[in-house]
């Protein structure tokens, strides 16, 4: 306890960014430290898990130690310690969890693994005090992209989900072919701002009527078939009209699928997370068609969007506050369901 | 004076307590891929056995590897994080460097850790306990051809014996050698526990930051990045992702310069 509040450390490490925060009873961030791999991974073109992983050992007691100064705290203020368990790249999600059982050990603190998919969700609580299950969310990142039916705290239904490629994946891959490299989603966006959405006709695909499912590796090919024909033919490729004609595709069946999701489950609010609802062109998609339908839509702030400690601690808060705290035998995953 | 010890380098994951004058404790799991899961509650045991909390304990060690990647990285990042929350300090063990035990009085001892496609972290320690053959990545063959001449006074140690005694390919570098029992073949906390006190009595502690894996390689895409292959993988990698042909691969690929 820091005065009258229940501090929960917030520890992340599935992908390329290690990450720590504090937060006060679930809701009120006091430092979010974020220690990010992207120039490392840059070269290769991609996250390379046995970099990554050795990356997090050396750096996680630094964030440590940083994410505890910035809000002015010792370890013997914390009362919960949450720790992204999976979905992630194993070799990555095991530092974290190593760590946080050892400090949970030391220091006789409670500890709690989070599902990393949760803590996504979980975001919008550290912006919209209000917020409060159950509610609709389109939750898009570089694994996932899904529709999910938020029950609780911690606790939902998949309504929807993508059969093949992830969208993230899917703006890494354009993003590798068209040559800008990794990380594909932020390069994208920022070129599609310079572009025409409708220089190119590239598929929405809807499938069939009633299914919130996704399918993201259509478009990817029919990309990279047009921009080799352009090539063959010597004519120029406008790399920004290409990223703006697919970012204007991809986005039209997001916002499509949540808008159907909405109306169908009779919802007045839909609620965006994971890394890819950091995108601009994404995030206005949804902006419009909310108002269009007089809906309320919540968005994290950028910084929240990408992986942080911070939604880790806010998942982890209020899933104590249901099941109490994991023993120590608490594991890591590669793959764990919502 | 209690310094508490972890191995999670090979195919046992274990913690041990050694104390000033060398008595030493061990919880051991054999259980496969359950390093992580086990290695708190098993120290959990082993503190409360002795009658000892986590505040008790004067430093804490872990092999540092050679040895698999991901276990060395539990052992490390848990010693780290003890460390860090208890303000103690640290010591390394370096996985190869325990068997050294095992030599000395007329025995010498070979430490062969598996590290596949023929190759091996291996140690060859002589009957007098001196390096015959210094810790390293090596080919299976380079610990064969080191230890041979100390002739018969030779156990052979390490989770490469399990790898290689039967492979139709290496199994023949390792026909009529003699192997430890599998009781202690492995290396183990309990193992390191006395290098780990002779090391924190003499000083040779480190801090958390300075307690850092030994993974004797690089990762292969560091590597291929030093070989200059890696332009060739990712290309690779690219006809991988789109499902077509090599010419329109490197079409894209030129592209991109």
């Amino acid at each position: 306890m820091k005065g009258k509040s229940f501090i929960t450390l917030g520890i992340e490490t599935s992908c390329d960014e290690t990450a720590i925060a504090a937060v006060a009873d679930g809701r009120k961030i006091l430092s979010n430290v974020i220690s990010t791999q992207i120039p490392i991974h840059t070269k290769f073109g991609g996250v390379v898990p046995e970099i990554a992983s050795r990356r997090h050992l050396e750096n996680i007691n630094d964030v440590l130690s940083e994410a505890l100064g910035q809000a002015d705290l010792t370890l013997d203020d914390v009362d919960l310690i949450g720790v992204t368990y999976g979905p992630g790249l194993i070799g990555a999600v095991l530092i974290g969890v190593a760590t946080a059982k050892a400090l949970s050990f030391a220091k006789g603190i409670p500890l709690v693994g989070v599902n990393h998919m949760h803590g996504h969700v979980s975001a919008n609580y550290l912006v919209y005090p209000d917020l409060e299950p159950p509610f609709l969310a389109l939750v898009v990142s570089g694994g996932h992209t899904n529709l999910i039916d938020v029950t609780d705290y911690n606790e939902c239904t998949v309504i929807g989900s993508t059969r093949d490629d992830a969208c993230g994946e899917a703006y890494d891959k354009v993003a590798r072919v068209i040559g800008l490299g990794y990380p594909g989603g932020p390069k994208i966006d920022r070129a599609a701002k310079e572009g025409n959405p409708r220089a190119y006709e590239f598929k929405r695909v809807m499938l069939e009527k009633g299914s919130y499912d996704f399918s993201f590796s259509g478009i990817k090919t029919q990309v990279l078939n047009v921009v080799n024909q352009q090539r063959m033919r010597g004519e120029e490729v406008r790399t920004e009209d290409v990223c703006a004609s697919f970012q204007a595709a991809v986005v039209d069946v997001l916002v499509e699928k949540a808008m159907e999701a909405v109306h169908e489950f009779g919802e007045k609010r839909i609620v965006m997370a994971g890394g890819v609802s950091a995108n601009f062109g994404l995030r206005k998609g949804m902006e419009d068609a909310a108002e269009k339908a007089g809906i309320r839509l919540y968005k994290p702030k950028p910084v929240l969007c990408t992986d942080n400690g911070a939604m880790i601690a806010s998942a982890a808060y209020y899933k104590y506050r249901k099941h109490g705290a994991d023993d120590l035998t608490l594991d890591a995953y590669a793959d764990l369901p919502y | 004076m209690f310094l508490l010890v972890f191995d999670t380098t090979g195919p046992v994951g274990s913690a041990a307590l050694i104390d000033e004058e060398g008595r030493v404790t061990v919880r051991e799991t054999r259980e496969p891929m359950a390093h992580l899961k086990m290695l708190m509650p098993l120290t959990a045991e082993l503190l409360r056995d002795r009658g000892i909390r986590p505040d008790d304990l004067t430093a804490v060690s872990a092999a540092a590897g050679p040895g698999s990647y991901t276990g060395i990285r539990i052992g490390v990042s848990t010693a780290r994080a003890l460390s860090q929350a208890l303000s103690i300090p640290c010591v390394k063990v370096p996985t190869l460097e325990m068997f050294r035990a095992f030599s000395g009085n007329g025995r010498a001892a070979a430490v062969i850790l598996n590290a596949r496609r023929g190759q091996v972290y291996g140690a060859v320690f002589g009957a007098d306990g001196e390096t015959v053959l210094t810790p390293g990545p090596w080919m299976l063959e380079d610990a064969v051809n080191a230890a041979d001449p100390l002739g018969g006074c030779v156990t052979w140690y390490g989770d490469g014996i399990d790898a290689y005694k039967d492979s139709p390919k290496y199994g023949g570098l390792l026909e009529g050698r003699i192997f430890a029992p599998e009781s202690v073949r492995y290396q183990n906390a309990g193992l390191a526990a006395p290098y780990a006190l002779r090391e924190y009595q003499e000083g040779k502690t480190l801090t958390y930051d300075e307690l850092l894996p030994e993974y004797m390689r690089k990762t292969e895409a560091e590597q291929k990045w030093k070989d200059g292959t890696l332009a060739e993988a990712r290309k690779r990698k690219l006809q991988r992702i789109m499902g077509i042909s090599g010419d329109a691969a490197s079409d894209a690929g030129k592209g991109k310069r």
